[in-house]
């Protein structure tokens, strides 16, 4: 008697766990966004700065174009690492003609570079105003859109 | 006396089998939609439809044949040739071309894909932040969906999201099917474990370097979906590398050795749903009373699973994906669907069912988007000339 309500009760809970797991992928698949929105509010759901290029710091119009300038990124997985960069976005005001601007990153009232957008498309050109300035890094230009990466190292 | 393998109760029973099959066919009209208003459009209309009737169809199949890998693999087969085209033809009306730039890296515009999940474990952890040039939310295969479906997926599934899930894994799982008698037969047994060497490499590497290196170094499906545009000779290097092991391990190896090689040896993947495998509901089981020892299920099993000592255990071995393909080949029903735990003692043909209701419902509701824009660009190419709308 004890073996059979025993047997009874395991069947019956690995029928009900294995319900509820039917139930569980009905359920997440049917409110995945609503998931998804959930998930992307957690802490750890955020793009790492040396992807994202960082917050924006500072963002101003000069010399033919919208200049967004993010924090310089060292970020490692612990701590901070010797080389780094830092993001500028920009937009043209006309996608045809230069742009240029002199950038102080650091925001210690100097220059650290001057960033320079030739017309239509063609390498951005980096002029390093400080020691922390090593040169161009990664780049795109999307019609009157950019995005580059001026690579930094602590010296 | 030899034992003998009793039918399921659904087999050959095709009211029953019907029966069975309507609350799958409810859920799936529901969830098949996608959140879309399928009458407004005519083509996605007929390819809702046509999904939705070959996926309760297949299932039907099932129940009344009492076969599993048979009819699972059509629709998994199906979803890994539909997802490399669909997600090829959406790449080159975005971008113009399939490979990827970097602009896409630059403004995180890299599709997110669960093999990614192994490489972010650690970064996420440690730094509380993901290492992959993606979006979080919204767009196409964000990060915060596709971590939902893996959680999913882990949860119910366990290592049976690798036959009942992957939409890379119906490649070599296509492949391995080509033949009918293995060139390689003998593979050392140790290699099961590789997988979770290959895990701790790429999640080390990825957290060391903060560079998802297997995406960036190593997958073979890269192939199929999306690779680095080729700017230099380190770009070159890596389409060769991308190339080779899907020539290798999902297409050449696959055929000589009747096994899913990429799925079972290497994929990081595997290894980390073996990792939650204990904690999911069903399990495949083997009654060593019933084995009359013919070997079709050591010979057959596509990830290399079973042999004397997993026989002798009662369990397949750590690379089990669930496929089925065991359950149908067994003679004497010696292999069985279970439930984990406590449940060891219901039915194996009732533990199958519900297995089949879980898994099938992940399957065909994962491949439901893709398959329904296959169809969509097959259409759009029969009656535009045209494959993109």
């Amino acid at each position: 008697m004890k073996n059979r309500i025993f047997r009874f009760l395991s069947s019956a809970s690995g029928i009900l766990v294995a319900s509820a797991a039917i139930l569980v992928v009905a359920y997440g698949l049917f409110s995945l966004s609503t998931q998804a929105h959930r998930l992307a509010q957690a802490p750890f759901m955020k793009i790492h700065p040396r992807y994202s290029g960082g917050e924006v710091t500072r963002s101003f119009s000069e010399g033919g174009a919208f200049w967004q300038v993010h924090r310089a990124v060292f970020d490692g997985l612990f701590g901070q690492r010797r080389d780094g960069f830092v993001q500028v976005d920009v937009e043209q005001f006309f996608a045809d003609k230069p742009a240029q601007a002199s950038i102080d990153f650091d925001g210690d009232g100097a220059a650290d570079f001057r960033l320079i957008l030739p017309a239509n498309g063609a390498v951005p050109e980096v002029e390093p105003m400080s020691d922390m300035v090593d040169g161009l890094g990664a780049w795109s230009r999307d019609g009157a859109s950019a995005i580059v990466r001026i690579l930094l190292s602590r010296r | 006396m030899k034992p003998v393998k009793s039918p399921i109760f659904t087999e050959g029973r095709p009211l029953l089998s019907a029966l069975l099959t309507l609350p799958l066919a409810l859920v799936l009209a529901l969830l098949l939609t996608g959140g879309h208003d399928v009458l407004t459009d005519g083509a996605r209309l007929a390819a809702y439809l046509a999904v939705l009737a070959s996926d309760v169809a297949l299932f039907f199949l099932m129940l009344w044949t009492g076969k599993t890998d048979r009819w699972r693999a059509v629709l998994f087969i199906a979803f890994a040739l539909a997802l490399s085209v669909t997600f090829i033809a959406r790449m080159i009306e975005v971008r113009g071309h399939m490979s990827f730039g970097g602009g896409d890296v630059l403004s995180c515009e890299v599709p997110f894909c669960h093999l990614v999940t192994t490489m972010v474990l650690i970064p996420m952890a440690l730094a509380q932040s993901i290492t992959f040039p993606g979006r979080i939310e919204g767009g196409f295969a964000d990060v915060s969906s596709m971590l939902v479906i893996v959680a999913i997926a882990l949860l119910v599934l366990g290592r049976g999201f690798c036959s009942w899930g992957c939409f890379y894994g119906g490649w070599d799982d296509f492949f391995s099917r080509l033949r009918k008698r293995p060139v390689i037969t003998k593979i050392p047994p140790i290699l099961r474990r590789l997988p979770i060497a290959v895990l701790a490499l790429v999640a080390i590497t990825s957290a060391a370097t903060l560079v998802p290196t297997y995406c960036d170094w190593i997958c073979p499906f890269k192939t199929v979906t999306e690779y680095e545009a080729v700017t230099g000779l380190a770009s070159f290097l890596k389409a060769v590398v991308f190339l080779g092991l899907f020539l290798g391990l999902v297409v050449v190896l696959p055929i000589l050795t009747r096994r899913r090689t990429q799925c079972a040896y290497f994929c990081p993947m595997g290894a980390l749903c073996t990792g939650a495998a204990k904690v999911n509901p069903h399990e495949i089981r083997i009654d060593p009373d019933k084995c009359i020892h013919c070997k079709k299920c050591e010979k057959n099993c596509p990830m290399g699973a079973l042999d004397g000592d997993a026989i002798e255990k009662g369990r397949p071995s750590v690379t089990c994906s669930k496929c089925g393909r065991c359950v149908d080949d067994c003679p004497t029903g010696a292999i069985t669907y279970r439930l984990r735990g406590g449940g060891y003692s219901v039915r194996p043909d009732v533990a199958r069912l519900l297995f089949l209701y879980a898994g099938w419902t992940f399957l065909t509701v994962f491949s439901g988007g893709a398959l329904q824009q296959f169809l969509i660009i097959v259409m759009n190419l029969v009656t535009k000339g045209s494959a993109l709308s």
